[in-house]
Order: C-alpha cells, then structure tokens, then sequence
C-alpha cells in the first residue's frame, strides 16, 4: 500500500458519503454511509443491481452532485466545500469521465472531441490538435479521427471517448457502465485501454454490471439500497 | 480555433439558413427604414443643399419654406450687395399652390412652384431628365415623381393658378416627402400667386463661404438699420431647419417600425439560440461536467449568436442595397439612402439584438444540471 501511495496523497477517500433526496416522509437515502479508498494504479469496479446507488456515488465523487453527510478527498483536497467553479477546474484537471452512451459532441470531430478538455483548460491549438492526434492515433483510430461520431461504430465512439477522458492526464478515471453498449470484443478492447491508463498510475472506478468487466478489476465493491455490501477484497 | 458554437451551428445547416435568413430580413427592415428616413432628409433638403445660396434672407421668425411662408418687400437686394463679403444676391419666389394635372380626369395635386431667374438660373432645377432646363414663359419642369405619378410628359399642360403651362422638362431629386417642386420663369410665378411686390427669401452667394455666417449677422443688422426685421440663415442653418420640420413628423412614424423591425430580430435569434440550446442539453451537460466553467459556457451561447447575427446582417445588407436600388422603380416618392450611419446604425441594433436574444438562453444554461451526464 505504501508503494501505492508514493505518489502523494491517495487519488479517492470517500468516508462515511450519505446521499439523501428529498425530506420529510418522501425522502429516499440514494447512498447511505458509504466509505472507501482507491489507489493509484488500482481499478475498482463498483458492482450492484438498478437502483443500487452505483450511478449516484459516482456523480457525487464527481463533485457533480453534493452529498447530504460526509467527506470526499480527491488527491487530499476535499471537494465536499468547493465552490462550483472550483469543483468545474478539479473535474477538468483530475478525473476523466467515460459514459455509457459515449456522449461525444456531434457536431465535432473525433479529433475535436477529444481536444475539447485540452481548450477549456485553454491549451493552444496546435498544441492541443498534436497531442489528441497523437493520442487517437494510440488509440488506433488513426483513420478515423476525422469522422464525426455519427459515423463511428460503438466501439470506436468509446475509444475515442476514453482518449477525450484521459488527454488531460487526470488521476481518475470515472465510468459509469463503459462497455454496456458494446459487443464483447469491443468491450474488451475498450476496457484493456481503460487498464493500460490505470497501470501507467492512474486510479479507476467502474460503474458496472458487466461480468466481463471483472477480469480487469483489482477489487470489487458491491452495493445494495445505498450500501457497500463489503469494500471490496483485493483480487491481486 | 475549434469553435464549439460554430461547430454546432454549420452541423444545423437547415436551422442556420431559417435564422439567418430572420436576422437578414430584420436588417433589411431596419436598414430600408432608416434609409427611408435619411432619404426622405437628403432628398427633401436636396434643393436646398444644391441651389447656388450661401444665406437666406427671410423673414424674422419664419425659418423653413413649407411652415409659414416669408414675406419681404423686394428692392432689399441693392443692399444687400452693399454688405463686405457678399458676392451676388438672388430672389426666391416659391409657395404650395394647387395644380390641375389633367384637364380630363379634373385631378388636382399640390406642388411647390418656383419661380427663378431663368437668366442667372440660381434657384432652378439643378439637373434635368428629359427636356430644358430652363423654361420660357408659359413652361414649366416638372419633378420625375410627379410625372410619373401623373403620367405626365414633355408637352402636356397643368393649370396653376388659372395660368395653362407647358411642361417643358422633367427634373430629377426635386420631390419634398408629399409634393414636388415645380419650375417656371419669375414672371409666370408673379402672375401665378398675384404678388408683384413681394418676394419669400433673397438668396445670398458670398465671397468665402467660411466667413458665411459673419456675414449673415452683417446682412442681418444692415437690413434691420432700415427697419426691415428679417433672419439671416447659413446653407446649413436652412437645411438643418427643414430636416427638423421632417424629423417632428416623421419620427413617430418610423421609430416604431425599425423598432418591429429590432423586435423581430430579437425574437428571431432568441428563438433559434433557444431551441439549438435545447437541444444540445445533454452536450452542454457533458461540456459542464468535463469542467468546462460558466464563462466558457457563455461564450458559446454569445458566439453562437454573434454568428447567426453577422451573417444575417451580411446576408440583409447586400438585400438592402438591392432593395434600395429598386425601391424607386416601383415606388418613385421613396428615395432609400444606404449611408455609413445607415449601416454602422443597423450594425450596432444588430449587436445589440443576439445580446438580448441570448439572455435567455445563457440563463438556460447556467441552470443545466451536469449530473444527468449519467442519465441514459
């Protein structure tokens, strides 16, 4: 563990995160004490059936939504008290999101898309232009980063998607049921790019009821009616 | 730069061409109105502005020639050349008389004769479409608008006054909003309004039009030392008097209609932004959620609407040139002057208009919620 955190202060600490809509007799605990850390280097898949809270933990660790109790600490700094400007820069700067349904900009390029993090964080151009080049041609979309995304299959939208999430080097990787919408092969293509940025140090979380998808985790936490059923086991 | 608000717009060519084509017909309505208005100015003071006088000499009080008409006693020219700086001094005779244009349908129209020194021609029409330009006795040029109009050609007659004229030549620029003017010799126009001993204005031509108005308050005490009470009036004086008399009954007119015209331009973008605004929750909701602040945000919104407002006012621009061009073929009263404050005007309500259509929609924007990122 110790060797993990030498990069600094650990990528996520959620402590004691409740999520509560409403008030009164109408309100619903969406997630209810959960508390877990992710490591650098780690990808932890958040398991659980519809309606579980997997969707609602990952919007708040997102700093998207603001839990009702609680703390989360990304990379140290507690964002539970940031102001939504500040909370805007940390998402730009330290997570990268993947979705289920690619939610790539239509009217853009897959090599706009992919520069769009780099010019809200106000990179040039050019300098934007070459590394998300350079990143999709990794990806292996060499021939299609041109193409909008209407004329991409699944697969490639959600390369290009995770090549959107990590061209800002962030520390976390968010994604909320990634590979949902793909066949299994490209699932598994998807989720081996997704694996090689979490060895090269960064830390993941994975929404997801895919069981193909527990090949590439390093633990498993489980959830139930807003619960961690356990925080998960270590699988290396 | 990779403009997501442009990006957005051209991916919508079908909405782009509806909401450029609303903004280019909002400029065309502003911009033909106020060239409506400046031209009414320019063609109305035409005569003015053309007619070889430096000053005019009226009567105390009376400052424009369709108000209330001047009087003065002739015979004042003498002494007015006896002024330092004065170089020539001519007499203006002009009044609205009723006209009968057409003996066979019994029409009577308004026009404003001018009778004036056929010798000198100072005071006359300045450029003539058809026929002279300058008339005998017993002729008269007549303005293109009112030949028109009255289907009116070399050789035809009007009856001004009980006096039969001839219409010797048509003129150009000489329309005044509601009626035209019309030229004869001095004599016929004595004859005409039965005032041999009077006149309406003395025009005067100075020696260096810089010192113009120096000259007017010389004029002007000369004149009053001997008892004659009158105004003394530069060029710009005279003109600016009539633009005035225009602009208190014209104003209230057109100001509501450029301001229909901005309405719909307002409405027209606002709509467009709104409902392209819409339908890209979901992506702004991503933008958001990636970490794009409010400030990017906006710029988009503003972008997107700078754009549609620039190209509609391009796109309505080279429209009102062509309209203005073509007006008078179809409607010879209307004179649409397109000039640098026309244009900078309309540019600027055009600014001014995506910025209040895009309120809204920046509002809208601010409110989505990036969490519905991971709604399905």
């Amino acid at each position: 563990m110790d060797e993990k955190l030498a990069g600094g202060q650990r990528p996520l600490e959620v402590k004691n995160v409740t999520k509560i809509y409403g008030s009164g007799r109408t309100a619903v605990k969406a997630v209810n004490g959960v508390s877990f850390s992710i490591d650098r280097g780690e990808l932890v898949l958040l398991m659980g059936p519809s309606g579980s809270g997997k969707t609602t933990l990952l919007t708040l660790i997102s700093g998207l939504l603001k839990p009702t109790s609680g703390s989360i600490k990304i990379d140290g700094r507690e964002i539970t008290s940031l102001t939504q400007k500040e909370l805007a820069k940390l998402r730009l700067e330290k997570i990268g999101f993947i979705f289920q349904h690619f939610n790539l900009l239509t009217a853009l390029t897959a090599l706009e898309n992919v520069m769009i993090p780099l010019i809200i964080k106000g990179v040039k151009e050019s300098e934007s232009r070459k590394m998300a080049a350079k990143l999709l041609i990794n990806f292996g979309l060499e021939d299609r980063m041109h193409h909008k995304p209407e004329d991409l299959s699944g697969g490639e939208q959600q390369r290009v998607a995770v090549a959107r999430a990590v061209i800002t080097d962030p520390d976390i990787i968010i994604a909320d049921e990634p590979t949902a919408n793909l066949d299994s092969e490209k699932g598994k293509e998807v989720m081996e790019l997704i694996h090689a940025m979490v060895k090269k140090g960064k830390a993941a979380i994975i929404a997801s009821h895919d069981p193909r998808v527990e090949s590439f985790a390093d633990r498993i936490l489980r959830m139930e009616d807003g619960r961690l059923k356990d925080s998960g086991h270590s699988r290396t | 730069m990779v403009s997501i608000a442009r990006k957005n717009l051209f991916h919508e060519k079908g909405r782009l061409v509806i909401s450029v084509g609303g903004v280019a017909f909002s400029t065309m309505l502003i911009m033909i109105l106020i060239g409506v208005y400046y031209g009414i100015f320019t063609e109305s003071t035409m005569y003015l502005a053309k007619t070889r006088a430096d000053l005019w000499v009226g009567q105390e009080g009376i400052h424009d020639t369709w108000h209330t008409y001047s009087l003065l006693p002739r015979g004042l020219d003498d002494e007015i050349k006896q002024v330092g700086g004065v170089k020539d001094v001519h007499e203006f005779i002009g009044r609205a008389v009723r006209a009968k244009v057409s003996k066979v349908y019994d029409k009577e129209e308004t026009i404003y004769i001018i009778g004036f020194d056929t010798k000198t021609g100072v005071g006359g029409p300045w450029e003539v479409l058809k026929g002279k330009k300058i008339p005998r006795n017993g002729q008269v040029i007549v303005d293109r608008v009112f030949a028109i109009r009255n289907n009116i050609d070399i050789g035809d007659k009007i009856e001004v006054g009980g006096v039969e004229l001839t219409v010797a030549g048509i003129s150009k620029d000489t329309f005044v909003l509601v009626y035209s003017y019309a030229f004869v010799t001095k004599e016929d126009a004595e004859k005409i309004f039965g005032a041999e001993d009077f006149l309406n204005y003395y025009m005067v031509e100075v020696e260096n039009p810089f010192f113009a108005k120096k000259v007017a308050d010389n004029v002007k005490s000369r004149l009053e030392s001997l008892g004659v009470k009158v105004d003394v009036l530069t060029k710009q004086e005279f003109i600016n008097n009539h633009k005035e008399v225009i602009d208190e009954s014209f104003s209230a007119i057109l100001l509501p209609l450029v301001f229909i015209g901005f309405f719909i331009g307002v409405t027209v973008i606002g709509l467009t932004l709104y409902t392209a605004t819409l339908e890209k929750m979901k992506e702004y909701a991503i933008l958001k959620a990636i970490g794009a602040n409010e400030a990017f945000m906006t710029r988009i919104v503003l972008e997107q609407a700078f754009t549609i407002a620039m190209l509609g006012f391009v796109a309505g621009s080279i429209l009102s040139l062509a309209a203005a061009s073509w007006v008078p073929s179809v409607a010879p009263e209307f004179y649409v002057e397109i000039n640098l404050q026309n244009i900078a005007m309309t540019f600027a309500s055009i600014g001014v208009m995506s910025l209040v259509a895009a309120l809204i929609p920046i509002r809208r924007i601010e409110r989505i919620e990036p969490a519905t990122v991971f709604q399905a």
